[in-house]
């Protein structure tokens, strides 16, 4: 009986990662064996639509990519052999501990694709090819960039962790929770690439997404002892949750107070609320949970209104110790704006500003003037707000919010002027 | 997993008038290694180890045209022949790469890993 494509895929994915485990675990080779790998995934999709699937999928993936690999080193051994160079002048650790996962090569291969040498793009599409199984074509696609340029991506990524001499074992006392951060960022960056899509149709975006939850899922699978992975891949269901409601059938943007709550995805909610509950106080807390934690605020009010926005300016307080950033600063204000009046965040805001020049920085000057201007708007202080938002309009490229802007300047004048557009 | 280490030594200097009576340094290095190994044995990655007789020992059995040939003696007169073997039990190549390269700074000779293949293979 062949099985449907949607389930071949699906055991696809899943076998990736640990057929190419197998694979470099037992020959080396992370360049070849990927290669190998992708070679066998395409030949398997094709080959199981057609025929039954084999008795043992993972056995038939390993013995035909252990067959490419064979080729590939024959081929490569006449030109030249492959040498590297053994540290032996570094002390090897007689008897290292084994590494944290040492059952499933998942954690070994997210490890090594989020390698420090790699850029933060190669680390992304690395991640997106060994670990979540997509073609090059598939991770083209997803990116808005043509196949031949994902391609040139991914070889100049194993060119450099070949040369780094990347281990695809790590031992325990390898920096793990500097490495495990930055595996949650790549995720968390190929969320976002789904989420605020840049480039792509709908669809993509949704694969993007979909794909980011699914390799969350596995890394907390991997280490469910790890708070911050669990706050991730809530931040990630309870953000998701909401995503069919974000934009209106001719694709404009619907901010999170005016969308429809009761298309907001229940089960999502429930299971992300959940992570968050569990290992909210497990040890100190981290960026993903306290954004989780926000994002589980929102998701349990019924309306806007009945936000609880105090706890939330209480949770960005505390995102802002851990991760001082503009943008969290920013969001900061807008919650104190909510819970406790426009004056109140208009002095925190001015605050901020003193000690990090938020109206001047180029990365937030144009959302804090925006800000200002929507405080001051609120305040009855006419003159400043239209200042501010003819200095917002001034400092944004995206020509609509321009013009939203301008329009808002123009009634701080007249408010008869606001029908009147641009 | 399984990996096969074969360690090779140079022809010439088995046969050399030193090669029953070690200097110094050889006893020190083996001394070191037996230490290294009783490591491996704490450790459960060790399974077995063996040194071979003299290359001029060896057989050869092969299959030509349909038949079986004995021959005896390795096939080729080579620089460096096979002089030892070791069986270990390790988490992945990186593993057997280390334990391969400590034994080697130790013993001073080139050895070869051989993956073993196991049941994904059959």
């Amino acid at each position: 009986m062949t099985a449907p494509s949607g389930a071949i895929e699906h055991l696809l994915r899943t076998e990736a990662p640990q057929v190419l485990g197998a694979l470099v675990r037992r020959f080396g080779h992370f360049d070849i064996a990927e290669e190998a790998v992708q070679d066998a995934l395409l030949a398997a999709s094709r080959q199981w639509q057609e025929e039954e699937l084999p008795e043992n999928p993972r056995s038939w993936l390993i013995r035909i990519a252990y067959r490419r690999m064979i080729d590939t080193l024959r081929a490569e051994s006449a030109d030249r052999r492959r040498e590297e160079e053994y540290a032996a002048s570094e002390p090897v650790a007689g008897l290292a501990p084994p590494s944290p996962a040492d059952h499933d090569d998942s954690l070994n291969l997210l490890l090594l694709c989020c390698h420090p040498a790699l850029s933060s793009a190669s680390r992304v599409a690395l991640t997106l090819r060994a670990v979540g199984g997509l073609t090059t074509a598939e991770i083209a696609h997803a990116y808005g960039v043509t196949e031949q340029t994902m391609a040139v991506r991914i070889s100049r990524a194993k060119q450099q962790i070949r040369k780094s001499g990347a281990r695809f074992e790590f031992m325990a006392d390898d920096d793990f929770p500097a490495r495990l951060s930055a595996v949650m960022r790549v995720l968390y960056l190929i969320f976002n690439e789904g989420y605020t899509a840049t480039t792509g149709a709908q669809l993509t975006r949704t694969d993007l997404t979909g794909e980011a939850i699914r390799l969350t899922r596995l890394l907390h699978a991997l280490v469910p002892d790890d708070p911050e992975p669990a706050g991730l891949l809530a931040l990630m269901l309870l953000t998701d949750s909401r995503h069919s409601t974000r934009a209106s059938a001719n694709g404009d943007l619907i901010p999170l107070a005016d969308q429809d709550r009761t298309r907001w995805d229940q089960a999502a909610i429930r299971e992300g609320s959940e992570l968050i509950r569990a290992a909210w106080s497990q040890g100190d807390v981290g960026t993903y949970r306290l954004q989780a934690a926000i994002a589980a605020v929102h998701a349990s009010a019924p309306v806007a209104e009945e936000t609880d926005w105090e706890q939330i300016a209480a949770l960005y307080l505390a995102l802002e110790q851990v991760e001082p950033s503009g943008v969290v600063m920013l969001a900061r204000v807008v919650a104190v704006a909510h819970a406790f009046g426009p004056s109140h965040a208009d002095a925190l805001l001015q605050q901020l500003d003193r000690d990090h020049g938020l109206l001047q920085h180029p990365l937030t000057r144009h959302r804090a003037h925006a800000i200002r201007a929507h405080l001051r708007d609120a305040k009855g202080d006419a003159a400043d707000a239209r200042a501010d938002f003819l200095a917002a309009a001034d400092m944004t490229a995206n020509e609509p919010e321009a013009r939203y802007l301008v329009r808002k300047a123009d009634a701080e004048l007249d408010p008869e002027s606001v029908t009147r557009g641009s | 997993m399984k990996f096969l280490i074969l360690g090779y030594t140079p022809s010439t200097s088995w046969d050399a008038a030193t090669a029953d009576a070690p200097t110094e340094d050889a006893l020190a290095a083996f001394a070191a290694y037996q230490e290294f190994e009783a490591e491996l044995r704490a450790s459960g990655e060790f399974v077995s180890t063996e040194g071979l007789g003299h290359p001029a020992m060896s057989t050869t059995v092969r299959k030509t045209d349909g038949s079986i040939v004995i021959t005896d003696g390795p096939f080729a007169e080579l620089k460096e022949v096979l002089a030892s073997f070791a069986v270990i039990d390790v988490s992945g190549l990186e593993r057997a790469k280390d334990i391969v390269a400590r034994m080697v700074e130790m013993l001073g000779e080139p050895m070869e890993i051989r993956p073993i293949m196991g049941d994904d293979f059959a």
